[in-house]
């Protein structure tokens, strides 16, 4: 799905990845991990496209992001990328519903979809219906850090970058927001990229990247791809299961 | 697609919502436009005003970029005198002044050598006077009053009355203890006019007679005459020309009114005009002493202006920084999320525009308010001010008010939206 290829970067003298190779596949969970001001950050803002690294290559499709104007980029962040972040980062001046929606109302001419719909939906899927119309500041750290997911993923994308998402969260709503990506990766094809020091993360991760003095070495996961875990459904099971059905029908119409 | 103009709606709706919270909060940062702007209309009020008042009291009746142009030594009277000897100006050199390039328009008075009078009925008895008749373009009085209705020949055949005749007829009536009649009322007065199309010293003497109407007033001609429409005097002078003996100096340009194109230029046009032979109303002097004038409003007014722009700018520029810093996280996520640079800028931009078209609009009220003040109390402060009459700017200001506010602010506003665009995103959301 996304292939970073030859990718070094470095700020002034200091270099923060040198010569990164990665690929990640669909239906997976990475987790990227290293010390403060390893890089890891820098890695996802690279992915998104967000920062341009000096040498290498962020292929998405077989195309190289790199090489897009902003407003291409801009575009593949909104479809086809979702954000989590560590403090939430919800519009403090919008209703939940409404942080929800800004993603899909960034291109409102993308698809014939009953946007009310989606949001109810995925509400019903994150358990917060009860919270739409509470502003931010009235929530809970996990209702929050529901609603960023609920945010991250209105658009169907199909890659989510988390960073540190469990960082800022008690150990109960840690736990909810692991089970929900866990469910994702079970019941769609999303490909989980997060950055993380939480190790019940690198736990039931698919892969685990370690970024050690600008190099990234793969502690967990196989060379040949998609790595299924025992507890993963098959993917035939997966549709039946799916509790947040519009992800398929949403995917299809794109 | 029921849908995706929900979604429009949806879009707009929320992004309206936020608009009016960030103007809110941009209002006191554009603060300082609201002086810059009303000072503009200010000045704008005293320096038309000022070029009334030197019009209309310094110049009489000529325009400040207008010339009068009269016959070589021709005293004043010499333009109303009927002396067939009186020479006007040659039609060459009238040709020519009409084709000069820094001639924007050029009018010219003609009159008729021939012998004309006038018969009314006022108070019961009917009075004959002797009256020369004169034409000039309808576009001359159209240039000064916009109302004007244009002459034409005509039954009844319409007329401009001199304001002296009207100021004469008064003093007749104050004397006699009758009402006096105001130039306005004056308007249908009907006239019996009589042209003779022979020389007045002719053995037999031909004479036409036309019923006539008083169509208006003017005082904008020192022609102690009246005036019919050009048409009228070139078709009788045609209709006629059998009766007058060859030779016979018929028709007389006795001035012309020269509009120029730049008033800067006056003096310059002045001297050219006068080599050509002719006497030239110049008003150097005065226009010289208008455009320094002038000039000080402008320069004194432009170093405020300049000053106040600067530090509004600064100001505004400051305040939009401050903005986008506490900002910073919100066009960080939006960007993060999807929205490009393009629409950032621009929608920050617009932001400063739509605060600056209200602090244009309350600039204008504000500075006609100053205006209003001013107007009270300017004798006071200055005494020798007293015939300067202020008046409060019109529609036109309150456009340029509007437009160069808004201007202002968004080019205020642009490099901070461009910083907003450009900023480290990542950086701005762990904040």
């Amino acid at each position: 799905m996304i292939d970073i290829q030859n990718v070094s970067m470095a700020f002034g003298k200091r270099s923060i990845l040198e010569d990164v190779n990665l690929t990640f596949k669909p239906g997976t969970i990475s987790a990227i991990t290293g010390k403060s001001g390893a890089g890891k950050t820098t890695l996802l803002g690279i992915i998104s496209g967000l920062l341009r690294p000096d040498t290498g290559k962020v292929l998405f499709k077989g195309q190289n992001i790199l090489r897009w104007g902003d407003l291409k980029r801009s575009r593949y962040r909104n479809r086809e990328i979702g954000f989590v972040f560590q403090f939430f980062n919800l519009l403090s001046d919008n209703t939940s519903y409404q942080n929800i929606i800004y993603p899909a109302l960034i291109s409102p001419m993308r698809g014939d979809f009953d946007l009310d719909k989606e949001v109810r939906d995925l509400a019903s899927y994150l358990n917060i219906e009860e919270v739409l119309h509470n502003y931010p500041s009235t929530l809970s750290g996990g209702e929050r850090q529901r609603v960023a997911v609920a945010r991250a993923i209105i658009n169907k994308p199909k890659i989510i970058l988390a960073d540190e998402p469990t960082g800022n969260l008690d150990d109960l709503s840690a736990k909810g927001i692991l089970s929900l990506f866990k469910r994702l990766r079970d019941e769609s094809d999303i490909c989980l990229i997060i950055v993380t020091h939480d190790p019940r993360i690198v736990e039931f991760a698919d892969f685990h990247y370690h970024l050690h003095n600008a190099h990234l070495v793969k502690m967990k996961g196989s060379t040949t791809g998609t790595k299924k875990t025992a507890s993963r459904k098959p993917d035939t099971e997966k549709k039946k299961t799916a509790k947040y059905p519009a992800v398929k029908v949403r995917a299809g119409a794109r | 697609m029921k849908n995706i103009i929900h979604r429009i709606f949806l879009s707009f709706k929320l992004s309206s919502q936020d608009t009016v919270k960030n103007i809110l909060k941009s209002l006191i940062s554009s603060f300082g436009i609201l002086f810059l702007i009303s000072f503009l209309v200010l000045y704008v009020s005293l320096r038309d005003s000022v070029k009334n008042y030197v019009d209309k009291n310094i110049f009489g009746t000529l325009s400040i970029d207008e010339i009068r142009v009269t016959p070589k030594m021709a005293k004043q009277m010499d333009i109303f005198a009927t002396s067939q000897s009186s020479s006007g100006i040659r039609g060459g050199v009238v040709a020519y002044i009409k084709k000069m390039p820094e001639v924007k328009k050029a009018f010219t008075l003609v009159q008729m050598s021939n012998k004309s009078y006038i018969r009314g009925e006022l108070m019961g008895k009917r009075q004959k006077v002797f009256m020369p008749l004169g034409s000039i373009e309808n576009d001359f009085f159209l240039d000064r009053d916009p109302k004007w209705r244009p002459i034409y020949t005509g039954d009844p055949l319409p007329l401009v009355a001199p304001r002296f005749a009207i100021d004469m007829l008064n003093n007749y009536l104050s004397m006699n203890g009758y009402p006096i009649i105001p130039p306005e009322g004056m308007s249908g007065f009907p006239i019996e006019l009589t042209v003779q199309s022979t020389p007045a010293d002719a053995p037999e003497k031909k004479e036409y007679k036309y019923s006539a109407v008083v169509h208006a007033v003017t005082d904008q001609l020192p022609f102690m005459g009246i005036i019919v429409p050009s048409d009228f005097i070139w078709k009788f002078m045609r209709d006629h020309a059998a009766d007058a003996p060859e030779g016979m100096p018929e028709i007389r340009y006795v001035a012309m009114y020269v509009k120029v194109n730049d008033i800067k230029k006056l003096p310059e046009i002045t001297d050219k005009i006068r080599a050509l032979g002719v006497q030239v109303e110049s008003q150097q002097d005065v226009a010289a002493k208008t455009n320094k004038a002038l000039s000080i409003i402008d320069g004194s007014s432009l170093v405020i202006i300049g000053m106040f722009l600067i530090l509004t700018v600064i100001s505004i520029f400051n305040s939009y920084l401050t903005i986008v810093y506490n900002r910073s996280q919100k066009f960080s996520l939006r960007r993060v999320l999807g929205v490009p640079k393009s629409k950032i800028i621009f929608g920050f931009v617009c932001e400063a525009a739509f605060v600056g078209m209200l602090y244009g609009l309350a600039g204008y009220y504000a500075g006609n308010w100053l205006l209003g003040i001013a107007t009270t109390h300017l004798v006071e402060w200055v005494p020798s001010l007293k015939g300067i009459v202020l008046s409060s700017s019109g529609p036109s200001v309150l456009f340029i008010a509007i437009g160069a506010s808004a201007a202002i602010s968004s080019l205020s506003a642009l490099i901070p939206a461009v910083f907003a665009s450009n900023m480290n995103l990542f950086k701005a959301i762990r904040k």
